[in-house]
């Protein structure tokens, strides 16, 4: 229960839309060299998802996966509605999610991803397959291509956990413009040219603040080596 | 150039150790990730990343960014009635067990061929390799495959061309996204071999070369029908179907 009530304080600041210096100010961490993770709040809310994930897993514990839901349900919602849901589709879909997310709770490698990066696939995957716009299902889980590589430089749990916390981090410290443009890509679910037209700058500064801001996730992910 | 020929050559029969010097910029990896990309994009992006060895981790890292995005995003508030109903769901939802994962890739298609000049995930999508596509007349010494195209005109094709073919001058209303499967060729920016990536836009006119010893085989991702400068480029320019 009180690692609840830790989880909503510390992700408080990070609700509201992206912009703004409340985004940066709670997890900045002055000290340079430091592990990030360290910085206060985000990593152990991670490790409160996973481990409410893992609960589901070994025990179907429901207590926990409403503890997911409550804390990915609205965010899933809204992340539907931008990609043009009705309210009703997106009611559904936040509901066939987290069924999907209770059903395969025991293929969650805790290894590979964060709670919250395997719901996001779980999600982006399920809308994808209700809108048919990619015939092509992205899923590095069901990549050969990419599997192929994974068994060589699979990283352990604790580090994945790290990363994401650290990626999380490195996500709430990034300029703004790019904070954005990432922010579109994913929640709104907008293509590169959308987003260039609805922001009224040329694809070619849409795609350099998305290399930009990957760039500076690359060394996070460098750090983790 | 001998020397390059043959490297080249060699870098072909083993294109995943083959290490692009050309990559695709991150921003695909995040078109990937966030399921953004048409059909079309989606195919060329998952080519280009079978010639990367550490593409796993890049698309990972890209998916832990899609996380990141999910924790940071407003939230929408649920019905009064969507815990209870998620809670009464529950009871008739049957957990699958950890290994099974019901059909988590698609099984090989049989037209698959091993070592082929297509990777496996484009041999999958087009039905096998390039022996099996039906090539087309595109000019001298050039062949060409579609294999998709959207209503706006965007395609993704290939082309097949024989050494020291050159590509007439030609501009783009659009980009233009070139990926060696085979072979190598050479233009203003640079030269590039199996798994390198030219990426070109509207403000470039562009001659290409076919590297002598060995025909090239590339994939290509186009926004818009290609412009050719030439006259009798520009008249065949009907019958090519780009």
């Amino acid at each position: 229960m009180r690692a609840t009530l830790a989880l909503e304080t510390d992700l408080a600041g990070a609700w509201l839309p992206a912009g703004g210096a409340h985004l940066s100010a709670p997890h900045r961490n002055g000290k340079k060299g430091r592990r990030m993770s360290e910085a206060k709040g985000t990593g152990s809310d991670i490790a409160v998802l996973n481990d409410c994930l893992g609960r589901v897993a070994a025990a179907a514990d429901r207590g926990a996966f409403m503890q997911l839901f409550d804390h990915f349900g609205p965010r899933l919602k809204y992340f539907l509605l931008q990609k043009g849901c009705t309210d009703g589709e997106a009611e559904d879909l936040v509901q066939d999610v987290m069924l999907t997310v209770w059903r395969k709770a025991k293929q969650f490698d805790p290894g590979k991803a964060a709670a919250s990066t395997w719901i996001f696939t779980i999600a982006r995957n399920r809308f994808i397959d209700t809108k048919r716009r990619e015939r092509v299902m992205v899923d590095f889980d069901t990549c050969p291509e990419a599997e192929q590589v994974s068994e060589e430089t699979a990283e352990d749990e604790i580090t994945q956990s790290e990363l994401a916390a650290d990626v999380a981090v490195a996500m709430a410290e990034l300029p703004q413009a790019q904070a954005e443009v990432i922010q579109m890509a994913f929640i709104d679910g907008k293509s590169h040219s959308e987003i260039a037209e609805e922001l009224g700058v040329p694809l070619g500064t849409v795609k350099s603040r998305i290399r930009l801001a990957f760039a500076r996730l690359r060394e996070v992910l460098e750090s983790h080596r | 150039m001998s020397v390059a020929n043959s490297q080249t050559l060699k870098a072909s029969q083993n294109a995943p150790q083959n290490i692009p010097k050309h990559r695709l910029g991150d921003e695909w990896l995040v078109g990937l990730a966030s399921g953004t990309l048409s059909e079309g994009e989606a195919m060329f992006a998952r080519t280009c990343l079978s010639f990367v060895p550490e593409a796993a981790n890049d698309l990972a890292l890209a998916q832990t960014l899609g996380g990141a995005a999910l924790e940071r995003a407003p939230q929408a508030a649920l019905k009064a009635d969507a815990r209870a109903s998620l809670l009464a769901a529950l009871d008739g939802a049957e957990m699958e067990p950890a290994t099974s994962s019901p059909a988590p890739s698609p099984a090989p298609r049989k037209e698959r061929q091993q070592g082929g000049v297509m990777p496996a995930v484009l041999q999958d999508y087009a039905g096998g390799d390039v022996d099996r596509m039906k090539w087309s007349y595109l000019g001298p010494g050039m062949k060409k495959v579609r294999l998709w195209q959207n209503d706006k005109g965007q395609t993704l094709w290939m082309l097949r061309a024989q050494p020291g073919v050159k590509i007439p001058e030609h501009t783009h209303e659009g980009t233009e996204l070139t990926l060696v499967l085979k072979g190598s060729f050479h233009d203003a920016f640079g030269h590039y071999g199996p798994g390198d990536v030219e990426e070109t836009d509207n403000s470039h006119t562009h001659d290409l070369v076919i590297d002598e010893g060995g025909e090239c085989i590339c994939l290509a991702l186009t926004d818009r029908p290609l412009k050719f400068k030439g006259w009798i480029a520009r008249a065949m320019q009907p019958f090519i179907g780009l």
